[in-house]
């Protein structure tokens, strides 16, 4: 092999690896929103436990917080997963339209109460801060109640379908991983993995080799 | 029996009244609720408050604006002002103006229960409940 030949298998090399780490940054970037997704969703379960004091100020800023949070999510999975950003952004808009829907001023819609969109058990619930609390709760990661058209897919499925295509696209890479290791309900779990190898270790290869060990 | 704290409770937010006045209550105060701060100021003008629990964000007259009216005609009051995350600003502001403390939404009722002993105490008023739970860590 020539030299001439030897660099530019050399330059293709290193073309490649930045092309890796940049993935892996991608990755560690997605993980980490995810998981400050996460706690946002513990955050407002916590305040629906009615020891807190808030107002619809917390509850707005809250949804706001998860649209913004889910819309880093969407933009690191579609660097990681270009053939599929079209979709995940059309996903994301209608998420974003069921934001707006509970935030805006004239919800419910006239001849609704927030109360029929709740699922029974919330039925003694009088303040409509804590109605839209647990509305916004439903939509992050409740059942979902084919009764109301208000949303048709929660926050958690939506983060669940990215986390399905991103592994994939990282099993695609050749990274080897067993394909019975992660399904979508156990998102979490893997998630806490993954998050604490981060913490742990700033390699990001290693967090991926975690993540679907 | 000593005589109870008296405790206007300022928020234009109904969840926070209705929700805060048991909390204060249960501690021995005398609450008296208002969403309006207009309505609030012209009650204040009629009768003295021993404590003010205010909302620094509302609608027609601000917590800092209610402040200084209680600071010129009822300078004994302690005024606790309640802000959001996002305004600190204001709350350095209100520092700066003689405010009491302050309590971040949101918060729990026992937060500021605490709040309202250590203003108690700075007014010389005893408090007749179990107060161990409530002793500010305060030295």
């Amino acid at each position: 092999m020539s030299i001439l030949e030897k660099l530019k298998n050399l330059g293709y090399k290193e073309a490649q690896e930045d092309g890796v780490a940049i993935q892996q940054i991608r990755l560690g970037q997605f993980i980490e929103d995810a998981k400050k997704l996460l706690a946002l969703f513990d955050d407002g379960r916590e305040k629906a436990l009615g020891e807190y004091i808030f107002d619809r100020h917390y509850v707005v800023t809250l949804i706001e917080r998860v649209v913004e949070g889910l819309g880093m999510m969407v933009y690191d999975a579609s660097v990681l997963v270009p053939e599929y950003g079209k979709e995940f952004y059309r996903i994301y808009d209608r998420q974003t339209l069921t934001a707006k829907t509970l935030l805006a001023p004239s919800f419910p819609a006239v001849g609704l109460s927030s109360l029929e969109l709740l699922p029974s058990e919330h039925s003694d619930l009088t303040d409509p801060e804590y109605q839209l609390l647990f509305l916004a709760l439903e939509w992050f990661n409740g059942e979902l109640n084919t009764q109301n058209d208000l949303f048709d897919s929660t926050v958690v499925v939506f983060m669940e379908q990215l986390f399905v295509q991103v592994r994939q696209h990282i099993k695609a890479l050749g990274i080897n991983v067993d394909p019975a290791s992660f399904t979508p309900g156990q998102l979490t779990s893997n998630l806490d993995i993954c998050c604490e190898a981060l913490l742990n270790d700033a390699s990001c290869r290693s967090c991926i080799s975690i993540f679907y060990a | 029996m000593s005589k109870p704290l008296e405790v206007l409770l300022l928020d234009d937010e109904p969840i926070v009244g209705k929700r805060l006045k048991p909390a204060i209550e249960k501690i021995g105060c005398v609450v008296e609720v208002f969403e309006d701060p207009i309505k609030a100021v012209e009650r204040m003008d009629q009768k003295s408050f021993d404590i003010l629990v205010t909302d620094i964000r509302m609608e027609g007259m601000d917590g800092l604006q209610v402040l200084d009216h209680v600071q010129k005609n009822s300078p004994r009051t302690k005024v606790i002002m309640i802000t959001g995350y996002a305004k600190m600003d204001l709350a350095r502001e209100a520092m700066g103006q003689g405010v009491f403390d302050f309590i971040a939404k949101p918060f729990r009722p026992d937060d500021l229960r605490k709040i309202i002993l250590k203003a108690a105490k700075a007014l010389g008023v005893p408090m007749d409940f179990p107060s161990q739970d409530y002793e500010s860590t305060e030295p």
